[in-house]
């Protein structure tokens, strides 16, 4: 914390007042409200770094997403927090109290997240809850998370480039208030790299070690260098990235082994730096990640098809796989995209860096995404292949295309709801469609037709939430940031969600999908197939948590189940999947956007709202985790690796905009046969393999680290989108870990 | 005999070159004391019973038409093994997975369906097919059936194999087999006797008849302390220099696996842990 609360206070005073002095022009309103912001959230430089750029927020200003929430944001409880304590301790005067109150009824109905609930509701007759302890399938929230900059288009032309840029489409277009909005951002981007220079100096005048004067000497004359020109070595491309991604919440950092590489390979060639100084450097970089600590976002991309530079690419993508093995957090997310031909050192040397237990590099598959990208997004090939997962795992065109992912849909509820009629069994409150008495469903067709009908106005609704989300953020904002990096909003001189950017895009989260597949395979085996008991008499017991029916329990387990590689189980699963998504995809059409699809990436949400669901056909008990994303249901994949994989294998892939696989071995299988766990992963990533996020423990060391939690801190795991510390996780999350299947010989 | 099948495991890592499928025969014409598939001895079916997972629920007592299960009034289950006609009823309703029928047959086709389905990891692994047991080769014409479709489909094939076979067997086998891991388990006659009640010299036969065919094999054996873990057994030097020398690729902690798979069969267990 380098402000104080009532710092922060005074600051949500000032920036009202520059919002409210600017109200007549939403771009130089931004831009004004951005210069201000970025003069008062980047904390200064300590003596620990090595590269400049941290910032902490204020109750009030202006982000993609920060806490979740967007555009102008208000954080009103933490506002309200620091206001009470302040007032407590008499640390404001009477008229900034007064002004204080005045600003929270402002922003209160002011923010922008705020007129979207309105909008929404207005369209609706109620606002969406926001998260997973609400009835109903589905919640959803407001932010503009997971844009992918062009940060190639920013090393290659700095600042006093794109600046020229704006110049000569302003003389196409005419002057307008974006483009001078957009210069002025370049500007305060100029000031918070020279504020920062003048820390270095006075950090170097101060420097106690040779090293440490070296360092803030070289980082003062980076940061005095990005001012104009391009950058020239690899510590000013890697300075120029971060004072933009931080002064603007970019949160996930595109391909970083492409737009760094040439300075990279440059600098070591010259002699310049040696590769130890470059490790150095990244994990000078990886220190701002951690401490922003972003789990669910934060990823880098290396490897893949596309890239521009891809000899120097691979160069630098190892010495990035060098730091993330040397860090060991769960920071940044790396990704590396997979291609048939790709250099077999890289490969290598991700199967090494996971052997040792980091959960990374995650690895994708180009040769499945590329071409499904082009035919989901009906992109050409050039673009599909710019292609990148962020976040959880949802997929952006770097430089293309928007694709927030807000909201999520709950598979499973839809299905209990349509057993209740309508009915929120577990929250005992009827907030589902009407799909009629299960008792009179006497085929399967009728119960599956109900569960998509369950889902479909939700669906629809999301689809709007979103367009409103961009539409509402369009009209209150250009999003210089975004804006300025992303193609065709300068040629076309318009803001990015007022026509700037090439694709619009959105997405929406699945839970439970497989845990309501196999429960629907559950179903049409003892139901309607072998006619073992009626389906009333079914949900009886499930409504009764399997209480006295052990024996019923052991038929649903024992019923077909997805990730075997058997075609009963498999093909309820993907034929619920490519349902969903045909339904989500025309929401999005009716709606107004370019593209809003599904994807089955899941956080430990998976785990958390399985907590407020009934007990399921598949043999789920009440209030147990949901299978995560596309994986087996919990500890039902029982046929070895190959049967989960051919599995995961089997989904339409031009249907959705990301599904993460999460499998994980024992350290004696990955670390003794990787060759042939190698071929694996290959055989998958050749044949319609989308993903895998990869996780090497210890046989007993899951187990082991509940009893003796000391001894395993530095214990990492994957749970679906994000990678945690195994010791630091809720109990039900870590006891879902461990109930999952891990791959030995 | 029937031909039975107890296992087909995918994704094998030790059982030859790259990715395998392995299928196991069910039963042996040796009797190895350490065997660790001891379900593999017998030729019938049978059922496996893992008492230390009995609740004791008693579902089986009521669908068994033989009686072979009772639970006592102190909840004990005993089963007696002696009136199980191998029905699998009580398999079919058992909540815990205490029992378990082992051995079932199947087509040719439904083996190859099974191992069609990891075509693509041998294709990117080298890998293939391995058959083993028991002794795999005491079920020969369907072996050979099977060993000739994966000759078709372009499958390496493997045959585990303890190298007591008939010398007219194993001739058509040789040609039908890219690799045979041969299970050598012992090189002194009375040893072998003592532990695996079977006779060296037809071993040794088939191992010169592999060799004269020219035949890929690997010589292996489980390393068993005290019993073949002697210079005698590793270092002699009892085939000509074509035929690999034996490496155990990876020892594992074979005793607490046999262990508590045999305490589910009828086979008693007489190897002391090495600990």
């Amino acid at each position: 914390m380098f402000k104080t609360d009532v710092q922060k206070l005074r600051n949500a005073l000032e920036f009202t007042r520059v919002y409210k002095e600017n109200a007549n022009d939403i771009y130089l309103r931004e831009a004004a409200c951005m210069d201000f912001q970025l003069r008062h959230i980047l904390v200064p430089m300590d003596e620990n770094d090595g590269i400049a750029g941290r910032y902490e927020h204020d109750f009030v200003g202006f982000s993609s997403q920060v806490g979740g929430i967007y555009t102008y944001y208000f954080n009103e409880h933490e506002f309200l927090n620091a206001y009470m304590a302040c007032k407590q301790n008499g640390e404001i005067t009477a008229a900034e109290d007064y002004a204080l109150q005045a600003v929270q009824a402002y922003w209160h109905e002011e923010n922008t997240a705020r007129k979207v609930e309105l909008e929404f509701s207005k369209c609706y007759g109620y606002v969406p809850p926001k998260a997973f302890p609400g009835a109903g399938v589905g919640n959803c929230d407001c932010r503009v998370a997971g844009t992918n900059l062009d940060f190639e288009k920013l090393i290659r032309l700095g600042f006093d480039g794109l600046d020229q840029e704006i110049d000569r489409a302003a003389e196409v277009n005419g002057a307008s208030s974006f483009y001078t909005a957009l210069k002025l951002w370049i500007e305060s981007l100029r000031g918070a790299c020279e504020r920062y220079r003048e820390q270095a100096l006075v950090l170097a005048e101060k420097a106690e070690t040779e090293e440490a004067k070296t360092r803030f000497t070289k980082l003062a004359e980076a940061l005095l260098n990005i001012q104009h020109s391009t950058p020239k070595t690899f510590l000013e491309g890697v300075q120029l990235m971060w004072i933009y991604a931080v002064s603007s919440d970019i949160m996930n950092y595109s391909r970083m082994d492409d737009y760094l590489g040439p300075l990279y390979a440059a600098d070591i060639d010259a002699g310049r730096i040696t590769e130890e100084e470059a490790v150095q450097t990244v994990l000078y970089l990886y220190k701002h990640f951690k401490e922003i600590n972003k789990i669910h976002d934060c990823r880098v991309i290396i490897g893949g098809v596309g890239r521009k530079h891809q000899k120097e690419a691979d160069r630098l993508a190892i010495v990035i796989m060098d730091a993330s093995r040397r860090f060991r957090e769960t920071v940044p997310q790396l990704t590396l995209r997979y291609y048939s031909d790709m250099d077999e050192t890289v490969f290598r040397k991700a199967m090494e860096v996971n052997a040792e237990g980091t959960t990374f590099p995650i690895i994708y598959s180009d040769e499945t995404n590329v071409p499904a990208v082009e035919k989901v997004f009906g992109v050409s090939h050039e673009e599909a292949e710019q292609y990148v997962p962020f976040g959880c795992g949802e997929y952006v065109m770097v430089g293309y295309s928007v694709g927030t992912p807000n909201n999520g849909i709950n598979v499973l509820k839809a299905l209990e709801i349509a057993l209740h009629n309508g009915l929120d069994f577990y929250q005992n409150v009827s907030c589902g469609e009407k799909t009629g008495d299960p008792a009179q469903f006497d085929t399967f067709e009728k119960l599956y037709d109900a569960v998509l009908a369950q889902l479909k106005p939700t669906i629809d609704r999301f689809a709007v939430h979103k367009y409103l989300n961009y539409k509402i953020a369009g009209e209150n904002a250009p999003y210089l940031h975004l804006s300025l990096l992303l193609n065709d909003c300068i040629a076309r001189g318009k803001a990015t969600f007022e026509g700037g950017v090439r694709y619009l895009n959105a997405s929406s989260e699945m839970f439970g999908i497989i845990s309501c597949a196999d429960s629907l395979t559950a179903i049409k085996t003892l139901v309607y197939d072998e006619k073992k008991l009626t389906l009333p008499e079914l949900i009886d017991v499930l409504d009764h948590d399997f209480e006295g029916h052990d024996d019923i329990r052991r038929m649903c387990l024992s019923a077909p189940k997805y990730g075997n590689d058997d075609d009963t189980a498999d093909d309820i699963a993907t034929r619920l999947f490519t349902d969903i998504a045909d339904l989500t995809m025309a929401a999005g059409k009716a709606a107004g956007l370019d593209h809003y699809n599904i994807v089955s990436v899941n956080n430990s949400m998976s785990a958390e709202w399985g907590n407020f669901c009934a007990a399921s056909a598949c043999g789920r008990k009440a209030g147990s985790p949901m299978a995560n994303a596309n994986g087996a249901s919990i500890g039902a994949d029982k046929c070895g690796i190959t049967a989960l994989l051919n599995s995961m294998s089997k989904f339409d892939n031009t249907k959705h905009v990301g599904v993460i696989n999460n499998v994980r071995f024992t350290k004696e299988l990955f670390k003794g046969s990787m060759d042939k766990v190698e071929a694996v992963l290959k055989a998958f990533y050749d044949n319609d393999g989308v993903q895998t996020n990869l996780c090497v423990i210890g046989k007993d060391d899951l187990e082991n680290a509940m009893v003796h939690p000391e001894n395993y801190q530095n214990l990492l795991v994957r749970i679906g989108g994000f990678s945690a510390r195994f010791v630091t996780l809720n109990p039900i999350v870590q006891r879902e870990i461990i109930e999952r299947t891990t791959y030995g010989a | 005999m029937r031909d039975l099948i107890f296992d087909i495991q995918r994704f094998c890592v030790y059982d030859g070159p790259g990715i395998r499928t392995t299928v196991f025969f069910k039963g042996c014409n040796m009797h190895c004391a350490w065997c660790h598939n001891p379900e593999s001895f017998s030729t019938d079916a049978e059922l496996l019973f893992r008492h230390e997972k009995c609740t004791p629920c008693g579902a089986c007592t009521a669908v068994c038409p033989n009686g072979a299960h009772e639970i006592k009034a102190d909840g004990t289950h005993v089963f007696d093994r002696a009136k199980c006609a191998a029905c699998g009823k009580c398999a079919e309703v058992c909540p815990n997975d205490v029992l378990e029928l082992s051995g079932r047959e199947m087509t040719v086709e439904a083996v190859m369906k099974q191992i069609d389905k990891d075509a693509k990891y041998y294709r990117s692994s080298k890998g293939g097919v391995t058959f083993s047991g028991g002794e795999a080769s005491l079920h020969f014409e369907l072996l050979k059936k099977l060993l000739t479709a994966c000759r078709e489909k372009g499958y390496h094939t493997a045959l585990e194999t303890n190298g007591l076979i008939s010398a007219a067997h194993l001739k058509e086998l040789i040609p039908l087999t890219d690799l045979f891991l041969f299970d050598f388990k012992h090189s002194d006659p009375d040893a072998l006797k003592k532990w695996a009640s079977a006779p060296l010299a037809p071993i040794l036969e088939s191992l010169a008849a592999l060799e004269d065919a020219h035949a890929h094999v690997w010589l292996r054996c489980p390393v068993i302390p005290g019993v073949n873990d002697t210079d005698a057994h590793f270092v002699r030097r009892f085939v000509r220099s074509s035929i690999n020398i034996p490496v155990l690729k990876r020892p594992r902690s074979w005793h607490t696996m046999t262990s508590a798979k045999r305490n589910g069969t009828r086979w008693g267990y007489r190897i002391r842990s090495p600990r």
